[in-house]
């Protein structure tokens, strides 16, 4: 009988809320019906990313890697740039924000600082770190994400 | 009584939520991969280095030494190391912006530490030659396409010939980008 009674009120709750949130949908248009579902479809492709930077003088270190932003050992005043593949396999067009934080985001920048990628295709962007030759010689590290909503 | 009443009630919320998500969900992923990295090397200062054909000069990590073709030079230091995650690939040379090189002379950039001016003793090289004073790549290595393969972690070497030059300033970009 107890549980009866919870099953009750919570789907008296959640029909509630539904019928809430359904009576909102309702009254939007369909521009800021679609922003908001969009609100709930961002997704986030996340890299780990560092760096160790060393003297002038030394020689660099590469690593090729697929799955990470691991941009080696790099001598003060140089840069590196990594191609990255973005695949989007779905039916839909989606717009890519890339952002990076951490300690080695203040020597990252992107090609482009917003792009689209159609439904079903790829798209190719590079990712730049130039290292200052002054920096002071040490690992640095962070994270490097694209923020993506489907439009 | 009641047991009809939660079947409403569940049964509308089912029906709501099929509704929301049926009408603007997609399926499908996103993903993301990195294919390439590039660096652009022209930090590596040989100096004044005196015109002669027959050694190949090469930095040893203190000052610029030589050795004869064909002659390893053990104490080199490396132009660049690769770390493979998956333990091979390849590296591609090409000349970046700064291209300045004196007519014969020669840059073997090497995956070994034997300088070989016969490609057909070493073919996993790329040679750049000056021709006009202006470096241009005269050999693009084994497939002829500007690339050395890797089956493991893998180092760069870099030797320079004069070749007939008596003088003249050597400026060269080197861009690898691996993969």
């Amino acid at each position: 009988m107890t549980r009866i009674i919870y099953i009750l009120f919570i789907g008296f709750l959640l029909a509630g809320c539904a019928g809430e949130e359904k009576e909102v949908i309702e009254d939007m248009s369909e521009k800021e019906l679609i922003n908001a579902v969009d609100n709930y479809n961002i997704k986030t492709l996340v890299f780990y990313s560092t760096v160790e930077v060393v003297e002038k003088n030394q020689p660099p270190h590469l690593v090729v890697a697929e799955d990470r932003l691991d941009f080696g050992r790099l001598p003060q005043g140089m840069t590196e740039k990594k191609e990255i593949l973005l695949e989007n396999n779905k039916k839909r067009t989606v717009t890519v924000y890339p952002v990076s934080n951490g300690s080695i985001s203040k020597w990252i920048s992107f090609e482009s600082e917003e792009f689209t990628i159609s439904p079903e295709s790829n798209i190719t962007q590079n990712i730049y770190l130039r290292i200052p030759s002054d920096a002071e010689p040490g690992n640095y590290t962070g994270y490097v994400t694209f923020v993506i909503r489907e439009t | 009584m009641n047991r009809k009443t939660v079947f409403l009630s569940l049964l509308i919320v089912s029906l709501v939520n099929f509704e929301t998500a049926a009408t603007y969900t997609t399926t499908g992923t996103i993903s993301g991969r990195i294919i390439s990295t590039s660096i652009i090397i022209n930090n590596q200062n040989f100096g004044d280095i005196v015109a002669n054909d027959s050694v190949y000069y090469y930095w040893n990590g203190t000052i610029i030494t030589f050795v004869s073709d064909n002659t390893a030079a053990f104490d080199i230091s490396e132009f660049a190391s690769i770390d493979f995650a998956t333990d091979s690939g390849y590296v591609n040379v090409s000349i970046g912006t700064n291209k300045t090189l004196p007519s014969s002379t020669k840059i073997l950039i090497d995956d070994d530490n034997t300088p070989n001016n016969n490609t057909g003793i070493d073919s996993s090289q790329i040679q750049l030659e000056g021709n006009e004073n202006e470096a241009h790549i005269s050999y693009l290595g084994e497939n002829g396409d500007g690339r050395i393969t890797y089956s493991a972690d893998g180092v760069i070497y870099v030797f320079i010939n004069t070749g007939q030059a008596t003088d003249g300033d050597i400026s060269v970009d080197i861009v690898l980008t691996a993969s």
